[in-house]
């Protein structure tokens, strides 16, 4: 008789001491986690691509008490195991879009389910960034997401990590937006000292929405004040857009955050669109739908499509012209490269 | 720990400025170093033709000038954060942007002047403010004047607290404490920390007020060091600490995550999980409108003209919504009750009526909120009430929302509305003085 192959096992052993350090059974255990994450990692409804981010928490008003700003919404109640999250995935998966979260917490033997969302502020903290920094004494929390395709990540109030791959990627291979921060600190690197880190948090979190719904896209920062000679085709905005200039506006309640919501939309346009997304390291926005005209020396090493071959080309312009290039592709996966300081 | 090694308000060496008996005010005009011969003898002449507004008025705006000057060297920033004002920086004039009943309370907290003579500059600032706003009409028709014995006190008052001496020293060893707090990573064990804990309450409030608007306000290694101070002096006072600073440190984190400002966000967050104190954290910034209004009206109360200017901030917070959220509470109680008290001369017809309603919207848990938390700690309204006319109106507000049925935690204030419940004067103002005593730990 033949016998069945599966990765299941292999991923129940590889996340029970997960489960077991963050003391939130009968919520987050090897069961509930697998199920999760094989539901995540390439989850549709109604055949169309959702990637919601899932929270399991101990006491949904402990949790709340962390972000200022917050709403939520009591979808319905489950059963106190792995079927029951997946219910609550089920029923929420699709209303969980743009800053809505799925919540499930346990409450007197069973789960209940929901929605919640921090600040709807585009300048404020992010969710993960407040409940999962691994400070003592915070409340449990384990949210599971998918972080690219076949790619989900799952993360503890403790502050541990994991990338769990559902492909033939290499277990050192990085995982899917590991390089976001870097991008975010290149573009920021010469943004006045007082305002970088709100402009910091405003691109982090208006770049992770983009490339979430990107099928791919290229980003390089120029260490000029003009798009480089090297992208001769595309399209410059004039005047540039200037986030750290809006922001401070914002906080000088002199510019309503909405300005900032539709400049959110705008990168989001520009990610979307074919060709590059050129930014300056004073944190403005220069040019998108840029395009490559020459071919880079090593081209005709490099093993991919034309983005690919695009990126190496821009890599090797990197110190000259350029300070870092980044590139996801329609997987999600990313590449990136920076000026060596 | 004994009392040598606490933080307190400085206090100028007891020598006198004025002999205590002199009442001619060309001798006591003689005494204001700070004025030059001929401004002396400008003021003597004035008294001379009876001309008692003008020396009045001239010798108060010298005096204002002076202490305002010497408490911008303390630098503005300092200087607004004490009086709760974030929004100075080190390029804003003393002189215009400190009220003058900001620059008499900021000389009183420092110890430049004791609580009795503070309440003599107050009354002079009344005084002049009073006479200020009287109409032309009004003063011809009525022959309504200053006494010369009102101005020689006033003149006295500004000479032996201001203009008599060669230069006002102020709290020196609370402001090296203060640059010390953004500048270095203190440790629990440090003799400065360990000062602060045994110092009286004003001290360990304004400590906690300076650390969070370094953190909301600064960048790189001072808000490091802040953080860090935070993390280290929070544990140590959050016990102690009323509700009205808890919920400070509540609403800084909510205003640093709403601008996205990282470092803070994470420093401020593990001293809130330190002490637990989350439940202190607004669930938005709501709170900041009602705020706002009852600046506003603090600062029409306190300016020129008050009586015509109060009734337009007040009818705004009216129209702010019936639930005052409580991190707003202890500000908007406090503007509220500023109106309805009034000062010596009376109150504003126009705003008391709003006011009233305003107050009328307490409930009795609001109310025990307001004593257990927020009046020990309100100098404002305490000040107030060395006053006969915000006293009467205070007796009326205990009587007609009977707080003295109400459950009061602290003792001096149970005492205090006891007093007025019984309309004890003289019990009254020792509650009053034992409360400001405890507060500042001085007389």
């Amino acid at each position: 008789m033949a016998e069945n192959i599966t990765f299941r096992n292999h991923l129940f052993g590889s996340v029970h001491d997960f489960a077991d350090d963050c003391g939130m059974e009968p919520l987050v255990q090897s069961a509930t986690l697998v199920e999760l994450i094989v539901a995540l990692s390439r989850y549709t409804e109604e055949g169309v691509h959702l990637a919601p981010e899932m929270y399991l928490c101990e006491n949904l008003n402990a949790m709340l008490k962390f972000l200022p700003g917050h709403s939520s919404i009591h979808l319905g109640d489950a059963t106190n195991n792995a079927d029951g999250v997946m219910k609550a995935l089920k029923k929420a998966a699709p209303l969980a879009i743009d800053d809505w979260k799925i919540y499930v917490e346990m409450t007197d033997g069973q789960f209940r389910y929901g929605l919640f969302h921090g600040d709807l502020s585009p300048l404020s903290i992010e969710v993960d960034q407040v409940l999962l920094s691994g400070d003592e004494g915070a409340t449990k929390v384990v949210r599971v997401h998918q972080a690219g395709e076949d790619c989900v990540e799952i993360r503890s109030f403790l502050g541990k990590k994991h990338n769990i791959y559902l492909s033939h990627k290499k277990e050192d291979e990085p995982p899917p937006g590991q390089y976001l921060e870097g991008l975010v600190l290149a573009i920021c690197a010469n943004v006045a000292e007082h305002i970088r880190e709100p402009v910091q948090t405003f691109l982090r979190r208006a770049l992770r929405q983009a490339l979430l719904r990107s099928h791919g896209t290229l980003i390089a920062v120029t260490s000029k004040a003009e798009r480089p000679k090297l992208l001769n085709d595309g399209i410059d905005i004039t005047p540039a857009i200037d986030f750290a200039k809006t922001i401070e506006g914002v906080m000088s309640n002199d510019i309503s955050t909405s300005e900032l919501r539709s400049q959110m939309a705008l990168i989001e346009g520009m990610v979307n669109s074919d060709g590059i997304v050129v930014f300056n390291p004073n944190g403005k926005l220069l040019s998108y739908n840029c395009f490559v005209v020459q071919a880079g020396k090593n081209a005709s090493k490099v093993v991919g499509g034309a983005r690919r071959r695009a990126y190496e080309a821009l890599c090797e312009k990197i110190g000259h012209g350029l300070s870092a290039v980044y590139m996801q592709s329609q997987d999600g996966w990313t590449n990136f490269k920076k000026e060596a300081l | 720990m004994t009392d040598q090694y606490s933080l307190s308000v400085w206090e100028p060496p007891k020598q006198e400025i004025v002999p205590a008996k002199l009442t001619d005010p060309a001798l006591i005009a003689g005494y204001a170093k700070q004025l030059s011969k001929r401004e002396q003898s400008q003021v003597a002449q004035a008294f001379l033709a009876g001309n008692y507004e003008m020396a009045t008025n001239f010798v108060w705006s010298k005096s204002m000038a002076a202490l305002k000057k010497e408490l911008g060297s303390l630098g503005m920033q300092f200087v607004g954060e004490m009086l709760g004002k974030p929004d100075f920086d080190e390029d804003d004039d003393p002189i215009s942007s400190i009220t003058e009943k900001e620059a008499v309370r900021l000389a009183e907290e420092l110890g430049v002047v004791s609580s009795t003579e503070a309440m003599r500059l107050r009354h002079t600032q009344e005084i002049v403010a009073h006479f200020a706003g009287l109409d032309a009409s009004e003063i011809d028709s009525e022959g309504i004047e200053l006494d010369q014995l009102e101005a020689i006190t006033s003149l006295k008052t500004c000479v032996t607290n201001i203009l008599g001496k060669p230069k006002i020293e102020v709290a020196t060893k609370f402001a090296e404490f203060r640059t010390a707090l953004e500048s270095e990573t203190l440790d629990k064990e440090d003799t400065r920390v360990s000062m602060l804990l045994s110092s009286p309450y004003f001290f360990r409030k304004l400590s906690v007020t300076i650390l969070l608007s370094v953190i909301k306000s600064e960048v790189g290694a001072k808000v490091e060091n802040t953080l860090a101070n935070l993390n280290t002096i929070l544990p140590l006072v959050w016990h102690g600490l009323r509700d009205t600073e808890k919920w400070q440190v509540g609403h800084a984190y909510a205003e640093v995550f709403a601008a996205g400002k990282a470092t803070a966000t994470s420093g401020i967050k593990q001293a809130l999980l330190k002490v637990k104190g989350f439940d202190f954290v607004p669930e938005n910034l709501r709170s900041d409108s009602f705020v706002k209004a009852a600046e506003a009206m603090i600062r029409a109360h306190e300016g020129m003209n008050n009586f015509y200017n109060e009734a337009a901030p007040t009818r705004v917070l009216l129209n702010l919504g019936s639930t005052i959220p409580t991190p707003a509470f202890a500000a908007c109680a406090s503007a509220t009750l500023a109106i309805k008290l009034g000062n010596g001369y009376g109150t504003s017809w126009a705003a008391v009526s709003i006011a009233d309603e305003i107050i009328d919207k307490f409930t009795d848990d609001r109310w025990r909120y307001y004593l257990n938390q927020c009046l020990a700690g309100d100098v404002r309204i305490l000040n107030k009430l060395a006053f006969q006319k915000p006293r009467d109106n205070w007796y009326s507000i205990v009587e007609k929302h009977k707080l003295n049925d109400l459950e009061i935690k602290d003792k001096l204030v149970a005492q205090l509305v006891a007093a007025a419940a019984a309309k004890s004067d003289t019990k009254l103002e020792s509650a009053r003085i034992a409360l400001h005593k405890k507060y500042y730990g001085n007389e």
